[in-house]
């Protein structure tokens, strides 16, 4: 029987089960790199990240309330953890300047494909962190509204709002490739 | 086109699952409240590649235990890299201004005031005995009763042709006072 991250979580707190925490480690890392490399813009930096969070969680178990929603839980942390990683201002400078991927597409010639996801990356640096931040959580992470309004610490119908203007900008903006 | 705060969650999981012809009446219904079918379609293609480019993010596929060996043979931190630096700054500081609270507080057995004597208020105020020279006073005013009542009353004259007689003039000066031995 498959057991819940809550559960999991529960028993490697509770029962020091280390293979436990070994399944939610290879479950939500590649989220959580994913997550903080575009808000960070650099995928090496959301890799570091999210391995903080996880050192975190293992080395102070006590930490998660059981009775929250584990997914939440570890979400809102990583996002705590980049705000206090971006009041450094050597990593703000390299947050603004920074395209994902950028010198691995300089180097190789692009297809038509290749060129539509260049200009793709390139729109979603320019949304704002808080739209940027519901669309990764919601097509990238696949959480639901109600988890990005928790994570994100706003209403649901705020969560709906920077959605539909995060899809609208990024539609306008593509659509003038095409012109 | 209605409020986007009350768009449906399900609205936003379609673009991502199903284009708009792959959709039941009622799902065609809820998306024409806020696009018409070619807006649906663009979001959902840019979607897709958006989609399509998360999945080639290559992410290291580490195992826990190679982490947890690599953190083991890492350093441990001292003490300066797991405190922050204004932490221990602001610790530093409170304990200075402690200390010197302290000091000045009754513990210490030097008194600040100890520099600044208190002046002694010394009684100036001198009682004197002044007695006042009534039994002049009372000489004179007899000497002045016997001149009026010796003086005949003149009627008559004016005021300029009277001579006043030098006894009912009183000369008080502080000679007359001295020469009473008081």
């Amino acid at each position: 029987m498959q057991l819940t991250d809550e559960e999991l979580m529960n028993a490697f707190a509770s029962r020091g089960k280390d293979d436990a925490f070994s399944k939610l480690y290879e479950k939500y890392f590649p989220l959580l790199s994913k997550y903080m490399g575009w808000l960070a813009n650099n995928m090496d930096q959301g890799k570091d990240i999210a391995q903080n969070v996880l050192l975190k969680v293992y080395q102070n178990p006590a930490s998660f309330d059981a009775s929250r929603n584990f997914k939440v839980w570890i979400f809102s942390m990583a996002k705590n953890l980049w705000k206090n990683e971006l009041r450094s201002e050597a990593i703000q400078k390299v947050h603004n300047e920074q395209i994902l991927y950028q010198s691995q597409l300089e180097e190789e010639p692009m297809s038509e494909d290749d060129n539509k996801k260049a200009f793709l990356k390139k729109e979603l640096t320019k949304l704002s962190e808080n739209h940027k931040e519901v669309f990764i959580l919601k097509y990238s992470n696949n959480l639901t509204i109600k988890e990005i309004s928790e994570v994100c610490a706003c209403s649901e119908g705020t969560v709906k709002s920077r959605l539909f203007y995060a899809l609208k900008q990024l539609k306008g903006n593509l659509n003038l490739i095409k012109v | 086109m209605k409020n986007i705060e009350d768009l449906p969650e399900q609205i936003f999981d379609l673009l991502a699952e199903k284009e708009y012809a792959q959709l039941n009446d009622d799902q065609k219904k809820q998306v024409n409240d806020y696009m018409n079918s070619e807006e649906y379609d663009q979001y959902r293609l840019m979607i897709q590649e958006f989609q399509e480019l998360d999945s080639d993010l290559f992410v290291e596929d580490k195992s826990w235990d190679t982490i947890k060996s690599e953190q083991a043979s890492l350093p441990s931190k001292g003490f300066f890299n797991r405190v922050p630096l204004y932490k221990i700054a602001a610790s530093f500081i409170l304990a200075i201004l402690t200390s010197i609270a302290v000091w000045n507080t009754d513990f210490n057995k030097d008194n600040v005031l100890d520099d600044y004597p208190l002046v002694e208020i010394k009684d100036s105020i001198v009682e004197e005995e002044i007695s006042f020279p009534i039994e002049l006073i009372d000489s004179r005013m007899e000497e002045m009763r016997s001149i009026v009542q010796s003086t005949p009353k003149k009627v008559g004259k004016s005021l300029a042709e009277e001579n006043y007689p030098e006894g009912l003039v009183f000369q008080f000066n502080m000679r007359s006072i001295n020469s009473a031995n008081l």
